[in-house]
């Protein structure tokens, strides 16, 4: 009877086989681990842009809708105050904590983003010649109120590695079609 | 140890292989979780982009939808693709975007626009009135005499504006009177501006009833002529005849030929007859009556023009001549009873007789045996070259008045005096003057579409049982006055008259558009417009406009410069006045908004304007003539 030859790997053979995949391995996860730091922290840069993004867009959508410029009593330069045509209330708040909120006809507030940077985030309002209107009670009485026509928002966002600075002017589209009056109102 | 060696050389294919596959799977798992990382990512940050273009669609959608509406009040849908997304409008006269009723808003509706891009729906709603911002209010007054506003009975209730100063307590007796000025109100500085009002619509309601599609011949000008058989009434008898209007429109293909006479008209003969042409550029009527033994009326009078001013006839255009003869019983010819006219103006007088029996038949567009001035020409066959219409005879003196302002009438048949009467509206020369026959025969004119702009008349017309306007193609169209007493009118539909119309006693259920060209009358406890703002009526009156111990639902817009007077009349709805004598008397009240370009007198305490609802002016998807506007604060996104 013939004896079949059995011939492997020998020991060494083997053992180099595992050092070697060993570096490799060790090198590609390092270089893994590297692209994938890199990528987190670009994608966590984007989260905040986007962020940011959605909480300065969410403002501008929602101020389009303001039904009246009366509407704006009692706002700040850090509190948004809007009621919509249907007479939903939505404010919007900024915070020396870092928070940006906002609440739904007086629900609790609900965090937009909690990247404001307090002391350059604000709500400016402006009359129908442009000049700047300064709440002389810290908030718009409703004389104030009432000549507001443009609305500037300005926002800025900041973590540890990035900052970004929003700023727009809304004048919402109530506005352009005449201001609401008594006699608009005849139940 | 051999034999672990040895067993590791009989699997070490195995283990290698599957070692570069725990490797493969743990990369891929790797890379799919980066993968839908980022996905994720990218989506999150692209919703604002698709985001903003939804809206964007949205608001093109407003724009169509406002402007669409504004032109023509069409309520229908809209979709349409734009900038790879598309938009919706929709219209809703009832309800809101929720489903919600437009409580105490039936002039308003609700415009909802939907946009869409990608898997982003913007959703944008407002509303839309129908009738202008001014009816706002109950009263607007646009103060165009100027003076101060005083109200010293009745009352006012909601909020009122007057474009100028307010008496004290003379404003709204529950609101805000907001002024112009601030005297006597509240300062509205930038208040809604008097509705313009387009009267296209009604106008051409009016012009409609008034048209009238001419026709008339052509003669050839070599030997195209209608030809009439003697008559008593016309020419012949035993009778003299003493007074006479001859009437014709005509066109000439040239007035300046000089080669003959080129005749409109003729009866008689030489002897004795009337007759009419152009030649060499002037228009020519003449007369004559020669025998010695009657009223030696020889050789006869030719009226001409001059050529110059209102006495100048063109080529190709359309003139109207007459000639009268106002003689008397005398047997002598008499000065000035002999005129010709000239498109309505007389350009000429001279003597003349009666005529005593002048056979010799009539013609139109060409001589057979009457002669010419001023040498008394006899040659015949003198054909007319072009277009004749509206040939009327009459056995009266028409005057001047009746001349010019029939001229551009269609006769009924039945005028007192009128013994033969062409219009050649049929292809024969029928006489359509009802009472006797003289129809003539053509030879060879042709008939033709074309004719002077005349206006049909029905008189005054009279109903007194129930108009249904449905069984009548949901109009009652009159040329002239309307009178409808005692009886029901059925919508929907348009009831126009262009002179007066008086509505005594009568119901008159909605959705029915009264137009009328001179003043209109209500009375006699009618009811207008059934009883709710849905079945409104719209009155629209160019003259005088009294409405009297009457209820209407509706909108009455008095155009006329005199006066817009109710008595003991309720009237729910809206008034658009123009006429500078607008009052209330006796218990009047207007519940909805008057809008109006001068002041309002309150004549007693019981009247009053109070503001309600306002009809909804949309009949039938028809511009009726005012603007709409976008409700201040009704703008939503949602």
């Amino acid at each position: 009877m013939k004896q079949i030859a059995t011939k492997g790997f020998s020991m060494i053979e083997i053992v180099i086989v595992i050092v070697i995949t060993g570096v490799i391995g060790s090198i590609a996860a390092s270089i893994l681990s590297q692209g994938s730091n890199i990528y987190i922290s670009e994608t966590n840069r984007q989260g905040f842009v986007s962020e940011a993004r959605s909480s300065f867009w969410k403002i501008i959508r929602e101020s389009q809708g303001q039904a009246s410029s009366l509407d704006f009593s009692s706002s700040s330069q850090k509190n948004l105050i809007l009621k919509n045509a249907k007479g939903e209330t939505i404010d919007f708040l900024a915070e020396s904590s870092g928070y940006l909120k906002r609440r739904f006809n007086n629900e609790s507030y609900i965090v937009l983003s909690d990247f404001i940077s307090y002391p350059e985030s604000n709500f400016i309002y402006f009359d129908n010649d442009f000049n700047l209107i300064t709440p002389s009670q810290n908030v718009l009485t409703s004389e104030e109120a009432e000549i507001v026509h443009l609305i500037k928002l300005d926002l800025k966002f900041s973590t540890n590695e990035d900052t970004l600075l929003l700023s727009s002017h809304i004048y919402p589209n109530n506005f352009r079609m005449g201001k609401t009056m008594s006699y608009h109102k005849y139940e | 140890m051999n034999n672990i060696t040895k067993k590791v050389k009989d699997e070490s294919g195995a283990i290698l292989i599957t070692s570069t596959m725990g490797i493969f799977i743990l990369l891929s798992i790797f890379s799919f979780y980066l993968a839908r990382f980022s996905s994720l990512e990218t989506q999150s940050g692209s919703y604002h982009i698709q985001d903003i273009k939804a809206r964007n669609i949205a608001m093109t959608g407003v724009e169509h939808g406002v402007q669409i509406y504004k032109i023509t009040k069409s309520t229908n849908s809209i979709t349409n693709d734009f900038n790879k997304g598309s938009y919706t409008v929709s219209f809703d006269s009832n309800y809101d975007e929720t489903g919600g009723l437009l409580v105490n808003r039936e002039h308003y509706l609700t415009m909802m626009v939907s946009g869409t891009f990608g898997e982003v729906e913007r959703n944008i709603r407002f509303f839309l009135s129908s009738m202008p911002e001014a009816f706002c209010f109950s009263f607007y007054g646009n103060n165009s005499s100027g003076g101060t506003f005083s109200r010293t009975a009745g009352s006012i209730n909601g909020d009122m504006f007057f474009k100028g100063d307010v008496s004290s307590n003379s404003g709204t007796s529950n609101g805000i009177t907001y002024t112009s000025t601030g005297d006597g109100g509240v300062l509205l500085s930038s208040y809604p501006s008097f509705p313009e009002f387009s009267d296209t619509y009604y106008e051409q309601l009016l012009t409609s009833v008034n048209s009238y599609n001419n026709y008339s011949f052509y003669f050839d000008g070599i030997n195209d002529y209608v030809h009439i058989q003697n008559s008593d009434e016309i020419n012949t008898g035993s009778t003299p005849h003493m007074k006479k209007t001859i009437e014709a429109w005509f066109k000439a293909d040239s007035v300046n030929i000089t080669s003959h006479k080129q005749t409109i008209y003729e009866q008689g003969g030489t002897v004795r007859g009337l007759n009419i042409y152009i030649y060499d550029g002037q228009l020519y009527v003449g007369g004559w009556n020669e025998p010695d033994g009657e009223s030696d009326w020889d050789p006869g009078t030719w009226l001409i023009t001059d050529g110059t001013g209102d006495e100048i006839i063109e080529s190709g255009k359309w003139h109207h001549v007459a000639l009268t003869l106002d003689a008397s019983d005398a047997n002598n010819v008499q000065a000035n009873i002999f005129k010709g006219y000239l498109d309505g103006k007389e350009f000429g007088s001279g003597s003349g007789s009666k005529l005593w029996n002048h056979p010799g038949d009539v013609s139109i567009a060409r001589n057979r045996d009457t002669k010419f001035s001023p040498n008394q020409d006899y040659n015949t066959a003198k054909y007319f070259s072009g277009l004749i219409d509206e040939v009327r005879l009459w056995n009266t003196v028409r005057t001047a008045q009746e001349i010019d302002s029939y001229k551009d009438r269609v006769l009924s048949g039945s005028e007192v005096g009128l013994v033969a009467y062409y219009n050649f509206q049929d292809n024969n020369a029928q006489d359509k003057e009802d009472q006797s026959n003289n129809d003539g025969t053509m030879y060879g004119a042709t008939w033709i579409n074309d004719g002077p702009e005349l206006s049909e008349t029905d008189g005054s017309v009279s109903h007194t049982s129930t108009i249904d306007l449905s069984s009548q193609g949901n109009q009652l169209l009159v040329n002239g006055d309307l009178n409808i007493s005692s009886t029901t009118v059925i919508g929907s539909g348009q009831i126009v008259a262009t002179g007066d119309i008086t509505i005594s006693s009568t119901d008159v259920e909605g959705n029915i558009i009264i137009i009328c060209g001179g003043d209109i009358n209500i009375n006699g406890a009618s009811v207008l417009g059934g009883t709710t703002l849905a079945n409104s009526v719209i009155i629209y009156s160019k003259g005088n406009a009294s409405f009297t111990n009457s209820v209407l639902y509706g909108l009455v817009i008095s155009k006329g410069s005199g006066s817009l007077q109710l008595s003991g009349t309720k009237l729910y709805g809206a008034i658009l006045n123009y006429s500078p004598n607008f009052s209330l008397s006796d218990d009047s009240d207007i519940v909805g908004s008057v809008v109006s370009n001068y002041s309002v007198d309150l004549l007693d305490n019981n009247s009053s304007i109070t503001r309600s609802e306002i009809p909804e002016l949309s009949f039938a998807g028809q511009n009726l003539g005012l603007n709409s506007f976008v409700v201040p604060g009704s703008y939503l996104e949602y």
